[in-house]
């Protein structure tokens, strides 16, 4: 370090990263697409195949019906998580409203919990047994007559990982939302109020606009997350009864997802060509929804303009 | 006007505790599930502690061999959150504070990285490890997951904006190294960003499931999360035993965010608003 001069440190300074990167995540990715164009066990000669392992993955339905499962689940998740957590951050930082720190920390708090605690938590509760604590709640308060079976129900299983992650997630984008509508400037409120105009007003024309960056980020962040789901459904379904196997998902695998198909690929059947086409396929679907998402929002504010 | 504010505050507050108590509550119940044993988790919805937890907390440890899982998940947590917050805020700094010919791809390269599903490259990550002989050793946890995009990417936000180019002149003017330069000057202008990453790095490096249930194998090198996926082989029936594995394997979560919430929350969210 001694004889560093200005010229050389920023590369000395940056090679520990670009190293690592460079050997665990970039050589990794560039294997994993020489992969999907061959096939491999693990063991034997690496076979070239060209694109039959996407054309595999098509044909025989499992990757549009990961994607069309994970799509469903972000679909009753997202929009929902999104909603809430605006309106829960915009109360939170309402002048109306004091010891905000308690408020935060509390919708903070399921973003503590382990995600597989959280799903074997949440499995407890959504038990189809009648001593299920859900069922039991409903049962006790006779909303229902008899104990329901959420996760053996291929439609049920969709909107319970969607509530498992909800429950999650949603007080992690309140800081974010807090964040943005703290950085607010004050004064456009005061103009605002010099207008006459109203609380609803000012969330919506100018509140909500400032955050709009946040909004987005927000969007691509919780579709590129969302498209990686994996943590919750895997351990639900992997454990206590309602098991289904490794890497398999669900009743009639209504809660296969895209992640859990490549494991299932790679590491469960050892096709790792097999499981790499469907990674590859997952980056192409995060890569067009990102893109699509970024256009849409920043489109929307050109609208805004005139 | 003082009327509806008091009707409006009312509702608002009314609002945000049943939100609380929605985000708390299955938070709550683990936590008084993990004081009962099983006979009574299946006979009644219990509200207030019971008094088995000691009893679930000695199976846990000591059948299950849980002491031994904490134990590997904090050191894997501490030398990740360590290693990755050195190299990250190096590249950082060298990204916020240098001129030099790559720069600009350097830093798309960080941006484009961010945007990558982090599974990419998984399955011949886990071919890689085998290769090396790094499956079913804990280095294949620690060292690939110091090079992280979005930790470079705040830290170097943070530097641009929180260290003054100035100091680090005057530091070259004093005849300073440049690597006393970044440790001795630099480091402590950005302590804060380097305190959340540290706490965003360990939360991750304790959640990872994913990672070790493919690379470890050997269950006397089981983190807590395998652990966690295994209790049902374990303890079928033992409900209460369970439950109180899981409540301890989220209270390090926990004192760390009531020790550093402040900065947690910091970290969090500063890459989205100053982005």
């Amino acid at each position: 370090m001694k004889n560093l001069s200005k010229k050389s440190a920023p590369y000395l300074f940056m090679a520990p990263y670009f190293l690592l990167f460079i050997a665990f995540s970039l050589i990794p990715i560039l294997f994993t697409l020489y992969m999907s164009l061959n096939e491999w066990d693990g063991y034997t000669d690496i076979k070239f195949v060209g694109l039959a392992n996407y054309q595999r993955m098509f044909e025989n339905g499992e990757f549009v019906l990961a994607l069309k499962n994970t799509a469903i689940i972000m679909l009753l998740l997202i929009p929902l998580q999104l909603i809430f957590a605006v309106i829960i951050a915009y109360m939170i930082n309402s002048k109306l409203v004091r010891h905000k720190e308690i408020f935060k920390t509390a919708v903070f708090t399921p973003y503590l919990v382990i995600p597989i605690a959280a799903g074997l938590l949440w499995a407890f509760f959504f038990d189809g047994g009648s001593s299920g604590t859900i069922n039991a709640i409903l049962m006790k308060l006779h909303i229902i007559k008899d104990p329901v079976e959420y996760l053996a129900d291929p439609k049920l299983a969709k909107v319970v990982i969607a509530v498992i992650m909800m429950w999650r997630y949603t007080g992690y984008c309140v800081l974010f939302f807090i964040a943005g509508f703290v950085s607010v400037p004050e004064e456009l409120f005061e103009a605002a109020r010099v207008d006459g105009a109203r609380a609803w007003h000012n969330f919506w024309n100018i509140s909500l606009p400032m955050i709009k960056p946040i909004i987005i980020y927000m969007v691509i962040t919780s579709l590129i997350g969302g498209f990686q789901t994996f943590d919750e459904p895997n351990i639900i379904y992997t454990q206590g009864n309602y098991q289904t196997g490794p890497y398999s998902g669900g009743p009639d695998n209504t809660v296969m997802t895209l992640v859990m198909l490549m494991g299932k690929g790679a590491f469960q059947n050892s096709q790792y060509g097999y499981g790499s086409a469907v990674a590859y396929g997952m980056f192409v679907v995060i890569a067009v929804f990102s893109f699509i998402s970024l256009k849409l929002m920043n489109g929307g504010d050109k609208d805004g303009a005139n | 006007m003082e009327q509806t504010n008091k009707v409006y505050s009312f509702i608002l507050y009314i609002f945000l505790t049943v939100c609380s108590i929605i985000a708390i509550g299955p938070f709550y119940l683990m936590v008084i599930m993990s004081t009962y044993d099983t006979n009574a988790l299946f006979t009644d919805l219990h509200l207030l502690p019971g008094n088995n937890f000691m009893v679930n907390i000695k199976d846990v440890f000591l059948n299950a061999g849980f002491g031994r899982y904490y134990f590997n998940s904090i050191y894997i947590a501490v030398l990740t959150t360590t290693l990755t917050v050195l190299v990250c805020a190096m590249c950082g700094y060298a990204l916020a504070k240098f001129n030099f010919k790559l720069k600009k791809a350097a830093y798309y390269a960080i941006l484009i990285t961010m945007m990558l599903p982090t599974q990419l490259g998984l399955i011949a990550f886990v071919t890689e490890m085998n290769k090396i002989g790094w499956t079913d050793s804990h280095l294949s946890l620690i060292i690939p997951a110091a090079a992280n995009a979005f930790a470079v990417y705040w830290i170097r936000q943070y530097t641009v904006q929180g260290v003054p180019t100035e100091i680090i002149e005057s530091g070259r003017m004093d005849g300073c190294t440049e690597g006393g330069i970044f440790f001795k000057l630099v480091v402590p202008f950005i302590k804060p960003a380097l305190g959340s990453q540290a706490l965003l790095s360990f939360m991750a490096s304790w959640n990872n499931y994913l990672l070790p249930l493919v690379l470890i194998s050997d269950q006397k090198k089981y983190t807590v999360t395998l652990g966690l996926s295994t209790l049902d082989a374990l303890y079928r029936a033992n409900y209460g035993a369970r439950i109180a594995a899981l409540v301890i394997g989220t209270i390090p979560m926990f004192c760390i965010f009531l020790a550093f919430s402040k900065s947690l929350i910091q970290g969090i969210t500063a890459g989205s608003v100053k982005g």
